[in-house]
């Protein structure tokens, strides 16, 4: 019978509560019935053109004091061009290979990256779905040799310039946290105004799919930094130390 | 378990009031969050009221909290993570133990946590032969200079740049520098060999969420998703109040912490983590372990006076503004948690009487009321424990802690009670304190219990006479005058 | 109708500064206002509350009770004083409702005396003159037990030949903390030392406060260090009694 100790746990909890048996909760969990989310939705997944590129604006500002770079372009290929100009202008910090990983996601195959990359002849690997016992090793040093790693996101968050991914096969999270570069492709219409609206979409992709946050979700403000000597800000701790976002705006 | 020297309080404050180095870390850090963290309030679309929210928000879960870590373990373990319920700290670290050596775990890799200082996990795992290595930078560097945190949030406030060259060049062989930046690449170079090659991550965890079924980690640094990334084990340490119950509860309160703890709009890197990697995603751990510990929690809970105090994100924001705290320092509160919540949280976790200087030393200014993000009514909670330490306490285990004061503010209380008895007692102070006022009127030494003011300041003497007195002399006057 | 008040003068401004409290009497003269006090009053039982003796706190809290009970408006100048009165004694009568009515009550009923002048009287000029400059501290249960921070600074900015400065974290705490400021001297000292330094490098010639306890705090410093600047109750600043 090993429950691991939660029925005795919750039991004195119950106890100091003060509460006899089981308590029902009946009130916990519930959604909100009083429309406001989905006119926020509605707000969110309407939003003209226009609209959009203020939030780009606003999300550009918030990204400099963050030391993130945000790049908008039109085209995939020019996301790609821009990702293949950093691979040939950047040095690799650990050893001299210049290897790049990426997500295997649609938005970076249409960047076209893959092939360009391969034709100079720097490593390429995709996140493995063969993810055997020794391909998760074998993937984590691979992100760990990597210097630039590519990824798509979810969605990113304008006041803050914030990047929000969710893991999944082939979307890896070591691909944003290993290589010393990061370089994120989103589309436009994946940028939402604040934490509220992107909490409303979580919410709604919650209701659509029980499963859709099952596994890991990473929110991303920036590359890593540390202040912890002499309270001096110092941009690359443990995990990239530099953030380039590509956002597409269309033609 | 970590030691409490909590009855070192007033040495260790004199030790940090001169310590130059300390002072100036502390002076800077206090403006540059403390303050950065009111504005930040300030400048919220909501207003500083959304911190009565976030309140209400964290203090629904605390009041249901049997629910939600049942809904949590739950979720958790239908994705085939493990939830561990301890008692307290001796089976936490027991089973963090236990899961280390099944797993033949010779190096762990560990992100900051309050949690793990107060169990006392380090020490366990190094008395068993396994490494385990800091990876925040602050925690990196006090641990390579075997020292105890500071500060929740900048564990090594403390030191100097020169003293982290020196010990950096001793502890890792790297050339002797000053320059942060240098500085943390060599640590960064450093622990990435480790995050590669330990066999098991250990974590702390913000705040979970019920709904989803998840932990949450927050850092700035990045090496807390290493922990929780790349070894084969994760083990997450969880106090167990610090959950939540819907995750769009998080919009605020991860709003407020960031602002909280450090001035921040959204702090660097947060990850929400449910369980072991799925079989079709190459990275992140195959087990999972969430340890949800009590250590003295359940008793906090069940005193409605202190339950508010479980609503603690453990954000530091409280010591960002303390005066008490931006003097002695962290080192002076003894044990995993300093400033004004640990001025609270210890005494309940470690014992009243322990822990006395803690309750009693602060000036009740309450800077860390309006500090908290969460709306803590950090005072009243240590106006509480001081009754408890005058009157004794049955339900917490205090004894009197001073018993002849005691007596004295008994009798006080029958002089305040009528005016002549307390105009005797003013003549009475008057005659007793005239021998010792200076020739510019100021009194430079007062005896006995008084003595600790005029070691650093003088004292006005009492007045010839009461305000009271010539109140009466002028108003007989007046009625005579009138007749 | 004639305009009155009932004075509660802190234990502090009773036995050591009785000057202060003439300054407040003298103001309410100045505006046509008379003044009661009633001289069984002692004090409000903070002292014992803050060490935790709540039983004896709430002997005072009775007797302050019983002086006051008749008084429709009462005055005090000291921040901390009415703090416990409004915001701690329903708690130390919590289990005895009756006696808890007439906590609530008197606390509807007491005021801080820029609060009142301010609030409630619509007064900021009472043809006060002080010459110099002038920084403010604002005390830690005057500005977060009661919320009274822009009242005493209308009050100064209408002295006559007054110039007020703010000094860096004005709001910051002064160290006193009533019996921690013996039990706990260095600690104590030191949050003291900046507030003093704070002083200093404001500029000005003298500070004030709507708290005796804090000035009686910062004025031990000046005086042992030999600082020429003072430290006056702004009762003195605006009733002219500071000599």
């Amino acid at each position: 019978m090993n429950d691991n100790g939660q029925e005795a746990f919750i039991g004195n909890i119950r106890k100091a509560l003060g509460s006899g048996g089981k308590r029902a909760g009946p009130d916990l969990y519930c959604r909100q019935t009083d429309g406001k989310l989905p006119i926020l939705i509605d707000g969110i997944l309407s939003r003209p053109h226009s609209e959009r590129l203020g939030l780009l604006e606003k999300m550009t500002d918030a990204a400099k004091p963050v030391n993130i770079n945000v790049i908008p372009v039109k085209t995939p290929a020019e996301a790609g061009d821009g990702i293949i100009k950093l691979a040939c202008e950047k040095n690799p910090e650990w050893g001299d290979a210049k290897i790049v990983v990426l997500w295997n996601h649609p938005l970076i195959r249409e960047t076209g990256v893959e092939k360009s990359l391969s034709g100079l002849g720097l490593g390429v690997v995709f996140s493995d779905h063969d993810a055997g016992n020794n391909g998760r090793e074998r993937f984590i040093k691979e992100s760990a040799d990597a210097f630039i790693g590519v990824t798509s996101a979810d969605y990113c968050v304008a006041e803050t310039a914030t990047l929000v991914l969710k893991a999944a096969s082939g979307r890896e999270r070591s691909v944003s946290l290993l290589p010393s570069i990061h370089v994120a492709v989103i589309k436009l219409e994946q940028i939402v105004a604040d934490f509220k609206e992107l909490y409303a979409l979580l919410d709604r992709d919650l209701k659509e799919n029980p499963e859709a946050l099952d596994g890991c979700m990473t929110f991303i403000t920036g590359p890593s930094k540390t202040a912890d000597i002499e309270a001096t800000m110092v941009h690359g701790a443990h995990g990239p130390r530099e953030l380039y976002i590509y956002v597409l705006t269309g033609a | 378990m970590t030691n409490l020297t909590a009855e070192k309080y007033r040495e260790e404050a004199i030790r940090g009031i001169n310590d130059p180095v300390l002072q100036k870390a502390l002076a800077d850090l206090q403006m540059r969050l403390g303050r950065g963290a009111e504005e930040a309030y300030r400048n919220l679309p909501e207003g500083p009221g959304l911190r009565r929210k976030a309140h209400e928000i964290r203090m629904k879960a605390v009041l249901n909290l049997d629910s939600l870590l049942e809904r949590l373990s739950e979720k958790i373990r239908s994705r085939g993570g493990h939830v561990f319920f301890a008692k307290d700290a001796h089976e936490a670290v027991k089973y963090c133990l236990d899961t280390a050596k099944r797993n033949n775990v010779r190096l762990a890799v560990k992100g900051k946590s309050m949690l793990s200082e107060e169990i006392g996990l380090n020490d366990a795992f190094a008395a068993a032969g396994i490494e385990v290595a800091e990876t925040d930078l602050g925690e990196y560097i006090i641990q390579l200079a075997g020292e105890r945190p500071s500060h929740i949030i900048a564990p090594a406030i403390h030191k100097t740049r020169n003293e982290i060259g020196l010990l950096f060049s001793e502890k890792l062989g790297i050339p002797f520098t000053t320059d942060p930046g240098t500085l943390t690449k060599a640590a960064r170079k450093a622990l990435r060999e480790k995050f590669l090659s330990a066999q098991m991550g250990i974590t702390g965890c913000n705040i979970a969420c019920a709904e989803t079924g998840h932990i949450t980690v927050v850092s700035n640094e990045g090496n807390i998703r290493m922990s929780s990334t790349l070894p084969k084990v994760h083990v997450a340490l969880m106090g167990m109040e610090r959950i939540t119950e819907r995750l769009s509860d998080h919009d605020i309160l991860f709003r407020l912490l960031s602002r909280g703890a450090a001035a921040q709009k959204m702090a660097g890197y947060v990850s929400y983590i449910g369980g072991p990697r799925p079989a079709d995603q190459a990275d992140g751990p195959d087990e999972f372990h969430l340890v949800i510990i009590d250590n003295g929690r359940a008793k906090i809970l069940a005193d409605e006076e202190f339950r508010e105090m479980l609503c603690c994100i453990r954000c530091g924001a409280c010591l960002n503004m303390c005066p008490v705290y931006g003097k002695i320092g962290g080192h002076a509160y003894g044990y995993a948690y300093s400033g004004p919540v640990g001025a609270v949280v210890t005494p309940l976790l470690k014992g009243i009487n322990r822990a006395k200087d803690l309750c009693l030393g602060e000036t009740l200014c309450g800077a860390c009321r309006d500090a908290c993000p969460v709306d803590i009514d950090l005072p009243r909670m240590l106006l509480l424990l001081r009754s408890k330490l005058a009157d004794g306490d049955l339900k917490w285990d205090v004894r009197r802690e001073n018993p002849a004061e005691k007596i004295m503010y008994g009798m006080w209380s029958g002089i305040v009670s009528r005016r002549w008895t307390y105009d005797v007692m003013l003549g009475l102070s008057r005659k007793v304190l005239k021998p010792f006022a200076g020739k510019d009127g100021m009194i430079s030494s007062l005896p006995l219990f008084m003595k600790g003011w005029t070691g650093s300041r003088d004292m006005k003497p009492l007045a010839k006479e009461s305000f009271i007195s010539q109140w009466r002399k002028r108003e007989n006057k007046k009625g005579n005058d009138e007749r | 109708m004639e305009r009155k008040v009932t004075l509660f003068i802190q234990c502090i401004i009773d036995g050591i500064y009785p000057e202060v409290g003439f300054a407040a009497v003298r103001i309410f003269e100045k505006l046509g206002i008379n003044v009661e006090c009633p001289s069984g009053q002692t004090c409000c039982g903070q002292p014992a509350f803050n060490s935790g003796y709540r039983k004896e706190a709430r002997r005072a809290a009775e007797h302050f009770i019983s002086i006051f009970s008749d008084a429709e408006t009462i005055v005090c100048p000291s921040g901390s004083c009415v703090n416990m009165v409004r915001n701690h004694y329903p708690e130390l009568f919590r289990d005895d409702a009756k006696m808890l009515e007439r906590a609530k009550d008197i606390g509807s009923r007491t005021f801080e005396l820029t609060e009142y002048l301010v609030d409630v009287l619509k007064v900021e000029d009472l043809g006060a003159r002080y010459e110099g400059r002038i920084t403010y501290h604002d005390s830690c249960h005057l500005i977060r037990g009661i919320g009274v921070i822009e009242q005493p600074r209308k009050l100064i900015r209408k002295i006559r030949g007054a110039e007020l400065i703010e000094m860096k974290d004005s709001d910051r705490c002064c160290g006193f903390g009533g019996a921690f400021s013996v039990k706990y001297p260095e600690i104590s000292a030191a949050i003291l030392e900046d507030k003093i330094g704070n002083i200093i490098t404001s500029g000005a010639e003298t500070v004030t406060g709507c708290d005796m306890g804090c000035l009686m705090n910062i004025q031990g410093l000046l005086s042992r260090k030999r600082l020429p600047v003072r430290a006056l109750h702004i009762a003195q600043l605006l009733g002219g009694q500071w000599k």
